[in-house]
């Protein structure tokens, strides 16, 4: 914008003389005061906050305590619906709860909050029969990065043949930002289907170690992804060259398939472009 | 790609809150609609289906945003990064108003997510100026400042929030929006007068006005104490009160807010089009009312 008029004199004088000192801090204590008890039901009603009769009221300071608790909690069951599915609406309310004290937001944006719900989960000791609840809510959280990732247009699925096939191995493969490579020991596209009612693509026997999640337009991809297939996926998102990474993961995959590899990544639409190494 | 829109300015009718629910409906349909709010928390991601939706909206309705994290009456310093994600929802889509609370939501580190009310002194008031001058010279525009809905009383209070939102006013230069709903519900809620709220009301800085829907309870000493919900229809004498309201501050830019309970398009579609019928009788009326003022002077 254009210059804003210079009123700093003003404002500094304001801020330095126009309130005294000891008004500042009561007025921080009743700032604290007021926060200190919406998220602990121990704390009593503030002081001086107060109903028609003048007195402390604990129904009314109690809307916002619930309104508090009872948002996020919502907030935190529209991030992680499987989760929600899968323990039940009241020990997911009772769970979450227990989360948001111990890491309450610290901006906003809900949609950004529950990163360290899947690490709380796994260490919650009554949790501890069921290993795969913090990898259901890590899936979650990958999926909710996937979906309000930036937006990038996914490589034309004729791009390779426009590259010299004598240099392919000097490919370097840029993904589109909106991506994550999730692993698991656990069947997470089976209890995906059950519990949020969306199929992980190419799902075998072989192809569920990993699952990779993308966006290449509006909607959300899952495309489940044998071992070696994960691991070469790895390399090429880390900047290695598809010669690169191809030895790496032949080394250690005696069946690797290239092509197939390739071409399963590439019907992802997980690449934003490509490049020759010089 | 905004030469592509409609303009920005917000018509003196109905319009909703955007839903995630309603994006395709609106797509399919192009529904006759004043214009849409969203909140600007809910389109801070970098990308994704929630741009996608809004980008083609916005180029056939005029919209309004409206932040609910900015803590505007909080006793720290702003969030800088979050005023500067705010910029950037605004710089994006142009809305032809921005609006937050008279509330807070912040305090120390933590996001409480709720809009929590502030004694009304000298030192919340300088604080609020000083929050308010920020934000309108960081996104170089004025903001509307939103009267809170209020389920406690606070002793140390020395302003009446009519005259603080005065004195708010004269001091920075934003405009208000008045939540008609909220006035009903704190005015209810304190043992006061909703209609003595209107007509104490700086009424010639309101731009935009809100309507929701609040939930009936009853405090432990019996009295009423309503809870600002926007989880259904907007009450009757809810609609009254706004009523009157048009009838002081002329027809404009009305809100449906419903937030919770989301209810079919055609549902929040009809409470809309119910504003567009007071605003229409108001305008009816007065143009009635000017008619009769000139023949009497044509009679005389
Ligand atoms: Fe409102």
């Amino acid at each position: 914008m254009s210059q804003a008029p210079d009123n700093t004199k003003e404002k500094i004088a304001l801020k330095g003389f126009g309130v005294p000192l000891q008004d500042l801090q009561t007025n921080m204590q009743g700032f604290d005061m007021f926060s200190d008890g919406l998220m602990n039901p121990a704390v009593p009603v503030p002081d001086g906050v107060v109903g028609r009769d003048g007195n402390p009221s604990e129904k009314r300071y109690g809307v916002y305590r619930n309104n508090v608790m009872a948002s996020l909690i919502d907030a935190m069951a529209a991030n992680f619906p499987a989760v929600h599915e899968l323990v039940g609406r009241d020990y997911f309310r009772a769970l979450a709860a227990e989360f948001i004290r111990k890491s309450p937001p610290e901006q906003p944006v809900l949609s950004e909050f529950g990163g360290k719900f899947s690490e709380f989960i796994g260490a919650f000791p009554p949790l501890a029969d069921y290993p795969y609840l913090k990898d259901v809510a890590e899936m979650e959280w990958a999926w909710l990065r996937v979906y309000h990732g930036a937006d990038a247009t996914p490589l034309a699925p004729d791009a390779l043949t426009k590259i010299d096939p004598a240099k392919l191995g000097d490919a370097v493969f840029t993904p589109i930002p909106a991506h994550k490579l999730i692993y698991s020991r656990f069947p997470l596209s089976e209890i995906w289907k059950q519990n949020r009612s969306e199929n992980v693509e190419g799902v075998t026997p072989e192809a569920d170690q990993a699952i990779l999640i993308c966006r290449p337009d509006m909607d959300v991809t899952l495309t489940g992804l044998a071992q070696d297939v994960a691991a070469f996926a790895d390399l090429l998102f880390f900047g290695k060259t598809l010669g690169e990474a191809a030895d790496v993961v032949s080394s250690s995959f005696k069946l690797f398939d290239l092509s197939q590899a390739l071409g399963c990544l590439l019907s992802a639409r997980v690449f934003a472009s490509v490049h020759i190494k010089a | 790609m905004s030469a592509q829109r409609v303009n920005a300015k917000l018509p003196a009718r109905g319009g909703v809150g955007l839903k995630a629910d309603h994006y395709r409906t609106i797509l399919n349909e192009k529904p006759d609609m004043g214009f849409f709010e969203i909140h600007a928390e809910n389109y801070m991601g970098a990308g994704g289906p929630p741009h996608g939706y809004l980008e083609a909206i916005r180029r056939d309705y005029p919209l309004s945003v409206h932040g609910v994290g900015l803590s505007i009456g909080g006793a720290d310093p702003l969030n800088k990064d979050h005023l500067a994600r705010v910029k950037d929802v605004v710089d994006r889509y142009d809305p032809g108003l921005f609006s937050e609370h008279l509330a807070w939501s912040t305090h120390d580190t933590e996001y409480f997510n709720d809009l929590l009310p502030l004694p009304y002194t000298e030192v919340t008031l300088q604080q609020v100026v000083d929050h308010i001058d920020e934000v309108q010279t960081f996104l170089g525009r004025q903001m509307l400042l939103e009267n809170p809905s209020a389920y406690v009383i606070f002793k140390e209070s020395t302003y009446e929030e009519t005259d603080f939102l005065r004195e708010i006013v004269k001091r920075t230069g934003c405009g208000l929006l008045l939540d008609v709903n909220n006035v009903f519900v704190s005015a209810t809620n304190s043992g006061g007068s909703p209609e003595d709220y209107v007509d104490r009301f700086p009424v010639e800085h309101v731009q935009e006005i809100h309507l929701g829907g609040h939930a009936p309870e009853t405090d432990e000493l019996g009295y009423p104490l309503l809870i600002d919900a926007h989880d259904r229809k907007v009450a009757d004498p809810v609609w009254a009160l706004y009523a009157r309201t048009i009838d002081r501050t002329g027809p404009q830019p009305t809100l449906i807010e419903w937030d919770a309970n989301i209810p079919t398009w055609e549902i929040l579609a009809y409470e809309a089009e119910q504003a567009d019928v007071v605003i229409q009788s108001h305008i009816e009326a007065h143009a009635k009312a000017s008619e009769e003022r000139s023949d009497h002077v044509s009679g005389a």
